[in-house]
């Protein structure tokens, strides 16, 4: 397993805790901004980032609506029944910078945010 | 510089005209309004002409007729949006409007037809001349980013009081929302989302031609109790194969170490580039008390308004010290118009480009009611 796969699977675990938690209240909205080098499949990241929503929501979506390319930035809106949204953009790193997530996630109470 | 008169339009429950048109080249004048306003608001104007120790008109017909009036901000309810400004276009004045245009397709197109029937300089406030966004908008223009292929933008205020919503059940959205104003809640994605919107259209400079949208949480009781929402977001198809996404709205006082998320995402065919209103600053951790949550004000919960924080004695959010003293860009944005009417330019954020926000918002809410795509421009029902 590669150093970015680590450091996603410790967010991904993190974000579980941060929500069940119950410090930030019910989870209402995610936001996720993640950049990828260039030899990086956007659609393989969109999907893992969405499975990591729907576990964090504990439901299937309602709506999904996707827009942009494979090659440059991949952007989407997820709705649930429960009236959860989440935006996600997948995009490229610029030449030579790192990648990186920047995650917003707002409860009834509260927020956290996440910045790598 | 000339010296312009302003007449300020009304803004609810003593909240001012900005006060940096007073530091400007203008000299406010009157507060005024329609003459058959309830008295619950005419008394709040006469609180907001004493505030700055000028009279209350209570008649806008006599106030547009005041001597050395060049200037009308016009700030009333967005219900009466349409009809006031356009009176104040007819009557010759520049216009300086608060945000959203209008409720309705029908008065922005009214308000787009009074200034060009009437040559005025006509600017709705916006964020466009902040510094964050004018640093997307000289990135987007040199090749550093290389064709844009989406846009992300963000602006949501830590304000209110977080988890009071009795029910997390989703709200229903109206295709057709008829009513925008309310003493203790506003529509959100209409208020605060205008701004978003703005700079997606300013920023590139494409028409939106798909909206898709949800409004459907709650975390406010009074939100809830209005029927409004909280925040919304958005997801656009622009000309030219860019996309868009958005969210807008409100989310707590202790939701955000600071006023809230501000800033902007462009991917282009070069990577990834941020700009945020609240970066680059410095974070201070003192033995001063940290930020508490301010008493209820019974008039406005939410925080919208500068005067009735400061009765409620809203603590000042000290940890984040921002470069940028001034991040929504008030004072360049006024500075913008006096520069627009002096030198006979059309403004950035012209009525016309204001407009267009009304429809997409609108667009946004008829998306949200039904789960679908809405297409622009909007078919009127």
């Amino acid at each position: 397993m590669d150093q970015q796969a680590v450091i996603d699977n410790e967010l991904a675990l993190e974000m579980s805790n941060i929500v069940e938690s119950g410090r930030l209240g019910s989870t209402r909205f995610i936001r996720c901004i993640v950049e990828v080098r260039s030899e990086v499949n956007l659609e393989t990241v969109a999907d893992g980032r969405h499975m990591e929503f729907r576990r964090l929501i504990g439901a299937s979506p309602s709506w999904q609506v996707g827009s942009g390319d494979a090659e440059f930035a991949l952007t989407g809106m997820t709705n649930w029944p429960g009236g959860q949204s989440a935006i996600l953009v997948v995009s490229r790193t610029q030449e030579d910078m790192k990648p990186s997530t920047d995650l917003m996630i707002v409860g009834s109470k509260g927020a956290a945010y996440y910045s790598e | 510089m000339a010296l312009y008169s302003c007449l300020a339009g009304v803004r609810i429950r003593r909240d001012t005209p900005p006060p940096s048109m007073l530091i400007l080249s203008c000299e406010l004048i009157a507060i005024t309004d329609e003459h058959d306003v309830s008295a619950s608001r005419a008394e709040a104007n006469q609180l907001l002409a004493d505030d700055y120790n000028i009279p209350y008109v209570a008649d806008l017909d006599q106030a547009l007729k005041l001597p050395g009036v060049d200037i009308v901000s016009a700030c009333p309810d967005v219900e009466r949006r349409g009809r006031v400004a356009v009176q104040c276009a007819d009557s010759g004045k520049c216009l300086y409007l608060d945000k959203p245009l209008a409720g309705t397709n029908e008065d922005a197109r009214a308000i787009v037809e009074a200034v060009d029937r009437n040559g005025v300089t006509a600017q709705m406030f916006s964020q466009v001349h902040s510094s964050f966004a004018q640093a997307a908008r000289a990135a987007i223009g040199s090749a550093r980013i290389g064709e844009l292929k989406a846009i992300h933008v963000e602006c949501i205020f830590a304000k209110g009081p977080p988890g009071t919503a009795k029910s997390l059940a989703p709200r229903i959205e109206r295709a057709r929302p008829d009513r925008f104003t309310f003493v203790e809640a506003k529509r959100e994605m209409f208020d605060i989302g205008v701004y978003t919107v703005a700079l997606v259209r300013w920023l590139t400079g494409r028409k939106i031609s798909t909206v898709d949208a949800v409004t459907s949480n709650f975390f406010f009781q009074e939100h809830d109790q209005a029927g409004v929402e909280d925040f919304g977001i958005m997801i656009f198809d622009l000309e030219g194969g860019v996309s868009a996404t958005i969210a807008a709205g409100r989310f707590g006082w202790t939701s955000h170490p600071a006023g809230g998320p501000l800033w902007i995402v462009l991917v282009g065919a070069n990577g990834t580039f941020t700009f945020d209103a609240r970066n680059p600053k410095f974070e201070r951790h003192t033995d001063e008390a940290p930020f508490a949550m301010p008493k209820r004000h019974s008039l406005d919960p939410m925080g919208m308004w500068a005067s009735t924080q400061r009765e409620s004695n809203v603590m000042r959010k000290n940890r984040w010290q921002s470069f940028d003293q001034d991040p929504p860009g008030q004072l360049a944005d006024v500075s913008a118009f006096i520069d627009c009417i002096e030198n006979d330019v059309e403004p950035e954020m012209n009525v016309r480009l204001a407009a267009s926000l009304t429809e997409v918002i609108l667009a946004g809410y008829e998306s949200a009611a039904n789960d679908y795509s809405v297409k622009l421009p909007l078919v009127e029902h």
